[in-house]
């Protein structure tokens, strides 16, 4: 007992010095967010190592003897109208499908931290024009925006990313702008900005390190986002172009058969499911660990 | 209140404006001239150069856009380049076929999503919160097509108790409602939930109940009143998602709206169908944000004080 009460303030001490620490020590607690970082690290795992379960020709390669066969023995998954293996066309295209994700939503993030400080920290003419612009982009539904933009450039993977990228700035130009502003009302802003302060400074040491818990939950619930609306494109076929595979436009494929080969439908719906799945419970966990406002 | 409400209307018409240069902007740079979507293969450039001409493509970018502006102030929306018609009389059968669809799915995700959000909040950490807030997490993860497929695959193909391909009964209408609604029903309760935790932990909810308020008084004239506040905006917002969605929902259950008029415009080329489904989206869009902010605007006693003036 003695011992426990002497340990205790040493390893507060010891978990101060670090805010990852802290941050994965307060994320640990919440179970659901454990599963959702495992089940996306299984994914994860699965789609980049697909060459240690499945060879790479088998996803275009047609097994004649198998055509629209569910799962059996060296087809898992099943096999599609051509005889394609599933289980490979499913982890293969799980790399589309994740890129597309994840790029576009860095290249979205970046857009939206940059527009977003620089409207928020400094206001103005740009930031009226740059609202304004937004406040045009708002009455476009993104699913909507995103197809125009397809549409117009042609189906492939860099249009694709390029689409899903424009229709989600918006959201992150918003969010972050308010961030900004709403550090810019704080007395700690004020403080630093009374005693001389550089711009670059005060950016770099007060308003990154403050608004960086936002863009980080922000970050992970875009990614869920987005990795179901590049299934939506691809599915109406404006997406990546077949034979290449992607989750989307395999359910897109297996809807023709879906009465007499339904298998074909379950496994790339599945792997979108828990693709966003994971990433929005990875997100609450991280609002809980980042957000100040939600510890007691 | 009323110059609030005139105040929004004249505001539709910039943002408005400004939708239909960004949809034309977007267009403008897909392959290939009206005359070649139109003619197709096999023509000398200059029939292609004159035809273009003809139509009026060959005219810079803004004359080009403030034509169509002029000719929608008319109502004109252009005529197809795929079969000739106006694109007005493709789209005047096919708005309410669409606009029923999302504000089925819209009651739906209200109906379904709102009081399960008060009940989750409410009963925070019982079994009451934790299988449905586990369940809107999937919900909220799961594409609307693929739950269209599920549903359409059990219900249609399996049960036999809707058909799989539609005619345009009511009972029709049901599976799409369900797989768009859905998705919608789970973030909306989510939201409400949260907006319920942060009004149950405000001081005068500590107020009511000090004075002795019962439970039920203090929950539903005290803390939902004020939790459903910032939901309304966010059921506003949906619309939009969702009248966005009827576009892949559409072309699954092969129902003839707006949103398969859309995409089948798209693969067609045919430019002015595809402005004319982004005109009549975005309008009908800034239509209900608008009607919700002024609904807020009137229920929120703070926000009304400040535009009754």
């Amino acid at each position: 007992m003695a011992e426990n009460t002497a340990n205790a303030p040493v390893k507060k001490k010891k978990r101060k010095n670090s805010k990852l620490a802290d941050t994965w020590r307060l994320f640990k607690k919440r179970k659901t967010s454990v599963l959702g970082l495992i089940i996306f690290s299984i994914i994860l795992f699965m789609v980049l190592c697909a060459p240690l379960f499945v060879e790479k020709s088998k996803v275009e390669e047609s097994d004649w003897e198998y055509l629209n066969s569910p799962p059996v023995a060296g087809h898992p998954f099943g096999t599609d109208d051509l005889g394609r293996d599933l289980f490979a066309r499913v982890l293969y295209g799980g790399r589309n499908s994740l890129e597309i994700g994840l790029v576009s939503m860095v290249c979205a993030l970046f857009m939206g931290v940059v527009i977003g400080s620089l409207c928020g920290y400094f206001g103005g003419v740009l930031d009226q024009i740059v609202m304004r612009v937004l406040d045009v982009l708002k009455s476009i539904p993104t699913t909507v925006l995103a197809l125009a933009i397809v549409a117009a450039l042609g189906g492939s993977k860099t249009n694709l990313i390029l689409a899903i990228m424009i229709s989600q700035t918006p959201a992150q130009v918003r969010l972050v702008r308010s961030a900004v502003i709403g550090i810019a009302g704080r007395e700690y802003f004020e403080a630093a900005r009374a005693c001389g302060t550089s711009t670059p400074r005060i950016i770099f040491k007060h308003i990154v390190p403050n608004c960086i818990g936002t863009v980080i939950i922000q970050a992970s619930m875009a990614m869920a986002q987005m990795i179901l609306q590049a299934a939506s494109l691809s599915f109406i076929g404006l997406g990546i172009q077949p034979p290449e595979p992607e989750w989307g436009s395999m359910l897109s494929g297996a809807r023709e058969f879906m009465s007499s080969a339904p298998w074909q439908m379950i496994f790339p719906g599945l792997f979108i499911m828990l693709s966003a799945y994971s990433f929005n419970l990875i997100g609450d966990g991280l609002r809980d660990a980042l957000d100040p406002k939600l510890r007691s | 209140m009323w110059r609030y409400v005139v105040k929004r209307l004249l505001l539709l018409i910039p943002v408005i404006l400004g939708a239909i240069l960004i949809i034309s902007f977007v267009l403008s740079l897909s392959k290939g001239s009206p005359a070649e979507i139109i003619l197709g293969p096999g023509f000398q450039q200059e029939e292609y150069d004159e035809y273009n001409r003809e139509l009026g493509f060959s005219d810079p970018f803004f004359v080009r856009y403030f034509r169509y502006v002029g000719n929608l102030v008319k109502g004109d929306f252009g005529t197809s380049y795929y079969n000739k018609t106006s694109v007005w009389s493709e789209l005047k059968a096919r708005i309410p076929i669409s606009l029923r669809t999302t504000f089925m799915a819209l009651a739906l995700a209200a109906l379904v999503g709102v009081p399960l959000g008060v009940l989750t909040a409410v009963k925070q950490y019982s079994m009451f919160d934790t299988i449905p807030t586990a369940m809107a997490m999937i919900f909220a993860a799961t594409p609307v097509f693929w739950l269209g497929m599920l549903l359409m695959f059990f219900f249609a193909v399996k049960l036999g108790w809707f058909s799989v391909l539609p005619v345009g009964k009511f009972k029709d209408l049901i599976l799409p409602t369900l797989s768009l609604g859905l998705p919608h029903a789970a973030r909306q309760m989510r939201f409400t939930r949260s907006s319920m935790l942060e009004a149950i932990r405000e001081d005068y909810i500590r107020t009511a109940r000090a004075k002795g308020c019962k439970e039920r008084t203090v929950i539903w004239h005290h803390a939902v009143k004020n939790a459903l506040l910032p939901v309304i905006t966010v059921i506003g917002n949906s619309f939009g998602a969702m009248f966005g969605g009827t576009v892949i929902i559409e072309k699954l259950f092969v129902v003839n709206g707006i949103g398969s008029l859309m995409v089948k415009g798209i693969g067609n080329r045919d430019v002015p169908i595809v402005t004319g489904c982004v005109v009549i989206i975005a309008l009908v869009y800034s239509l209900v944000t608008m009607v919700v902010d002024i609904l807020y605007a009137y229920i929120d006693p703070r926000t009304k004080a400040r535009f009754i003036k």
